[in-house]
């Protein structure tokens, strides 16, 4: 499945993803009471595609210094260009959203001059999506990766607590791998079985949160060089 | 001093978190512990409910089989308290530390823990007749938990000649057979595959809930972690995310542990 083009990639808040993504992801915060085979089905294959909140990590981009939308786009081809490759153009239509949204602000421009002419700095209201973002733990699904990095070296370029954002996310990790072993209880074989599968996935992002907590150092040392 | 320490001084008296905090079955306050130079425990508070499963992760070496021990009276800390039934067990002589831990504790490690000339039933009834209770009546003990736990086909085996799973169940037989109030567990899991494993916390789980003991299981595979009610992470001595305390749960929390989601 190719990661889907959508609208909601530019979206910030979950709230948003849920509306973009009509079943999935997000209902499974409340498997209690939804059959475990409803959620298997329903949610393995929608939570397989790439999602990665482009909008916000630009924003905390400049959240760690303002600069030109030049600038703006090294920075994302140094970190997450392998991830999720982002145009000249895509860079500036959500500079063009931010400005409008109030998140950020356009400095020492000449009247008239084009979007590649201004300087971008982040506002105080800004600053707050950001940290916000940074500290609320994504919904466990198959593949978090890459919201789940770019959150690190934000916080990291912002020297915050990226211990504390890992954290955070481990122990949703262990509440959704609890939801899905108490489900497993009620659960007949192909119930349990689909549920494991769910389990390793997380287990799996489990391990690589806990790799790159013990290596946090090292990153840091590379992300503000 | 801490607050909670100051609230440990008042136990002097008499009055201990237990009886402040019906639902919280063991308290510990400012645990400190040194081997020789090594910091291993550095000022850990953790309660644990009466009929909770508690989980205790972490990086190898960060404190957690030297939490348990210190927490199971096994080890006396450098500093801090142990609340359990209305006494700091710290405070307690070996002794009596040991006597405490036949009636009330249980344990369950990660192997090697069975006698290996004794069978099944042997190696269950063999905490049953330190306690004093008759042979008969040890073995009638022995062989309902057995059963209790799939293993009624097991009993004259050796355990050499039991899988890794079926040996572990025995343990959990053997520290669950006197209905102890907390049963603690060091890696019960860690010797097991994946299927031994679940099979393994399936049998621990229910037992544990029908014995009515509270259950610390330290565990670094989040799997097995995730048949507990809550966890907390232990790293460099110290209890870095997830909450050791029982500050901002009302009493329904109390009555229904892990329904919090
Ligand atoms: N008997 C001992 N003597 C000296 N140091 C010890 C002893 N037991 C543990 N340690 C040290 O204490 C620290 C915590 O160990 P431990 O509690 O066994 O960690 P864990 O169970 O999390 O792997 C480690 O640094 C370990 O090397
Ligand atoms: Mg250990």
């Amino acid at each position: 499945m190719s990661p889907s083009p959508g609208r909601h990639h530019l979206r910030g808040n979950r709230a948003a993803l849920a509306c973009a993504v009509p079943v999935g992801c997000l209902t499974t915060r409340s498997v209690g009471h939804i059959a475990l085979i409803d959620y298997t089905s329903r949610v393995y294959t929608q939570c397989i595609v790439v999602f990665m909140d482009t909008r916000t990590t630009l924003l905390g981009l400049l959240d760690a210094g303002s600069g030109y939308g030049y600038d703006l786009k090294n920075s994302w081809d140094r970190w997450f260009g392998d991830t999720k490759p982002l145009a000249y153009g895509q860079i500036y239509s959500t500079l063009a959203r931010l400005l409008r949204d109030g998140l950020i602000e356009a400095r020492g421009s000449s009247a008239g001059a084009g979007p590649d002419r201004k300087q971008y700095a982040i506002t105080p209201a800004g600053h707050d999506v950001v940290t916000k973002w940074i500290f609320t733990p994504e919904v466990p699904a198959d593949s978090i990766k890459a919201e789940l990095f770019a959150k690190t070296v934000i916080a990291l370029l912002l020297h915050d607590d990226a211990e504390r954002l890992l954290d955070l996310q481990r122990a949703e990790h262990l509440a959704r791998m609890r939801e899905l072993t108490r489900a497993k209880k009620q659960a007949d074989l192909a119930g349990v079985l689909l549920a494991d599968h769910s389990l390793f996935h997380i287990e799996a992002d489990l391990r690589w949160i806990d790799l790159t907590a013990s290596r946090l150092g090292e990153l840091r040392e590379q992300v503000v060089a | 001093m801490t607050k909670q320490q100051a609230t440990h001084s008042v136990c002097a008296t008499g009055i201990v978190d237990a009886d402040i905090r019906p639902g919280v079955i063991m308290s510990a306050r400012g645990l400190e512990f040194w081997f020789g130079s090594t910091h291993a425990l550095r000022g850990i508070d953790l309660d644990i409910r009466r009929d909770e499963m508690l989980a205790v992760m972490g990086p190898s070496g960060s404190g957690k089989s030297t939490l348990l021990h210190v927490l199971a009276g096994v080890l006396v800390p450098s500093a801090g308290s142990v609340h359990f039934d209305g006494r700091d067990i710290t405070r307690l002589g070996e002794a009596a530390r040991s006597t405490l831990r036949l009636r009330e504790f249980g344990f369950v490690f990660q192997f090697g823990q069975l006698l290996p000339d004794l069978s099944a039933v042997d190696n269950v009834t063999l905490p049953l007749l330190m306690s004093g209770v008759s042979r008969k009546q040890a073995i009638v003990q022995a062989r309902e938990i057995l059963d209790g736990l799939g293993l009624g086909d097991q009993f004259d085996k050796l355990p050499a000649q039991m899988s890794g799973g079926q040996a572990q169940r025995v343990a959990v037989a053997r520290a669950l057979v006197t209905s102890p109030r907390i049963l603690f567990a060091d890696e019960p899991t860690g010797a097991l595959d994946s299927l031994a494993a679940e099979r393994t916390m399936e049998a621990l789980t229910s037992a544990a809930k029908a014995a009515g003991a509270a259950v610390v299981i330290i565990t670094h595979d989040p799997r097995t972690a995730a048949h507990a009610d809550r966890e907390v992470m232990v790293r460099d001595g110290r209890i870095s995310s997830g909450t050791g305390l029982l500050v901002d749960d009302p009493a329904e929390d109390l009555d229904h542990p892990g329904s919090a989601l």
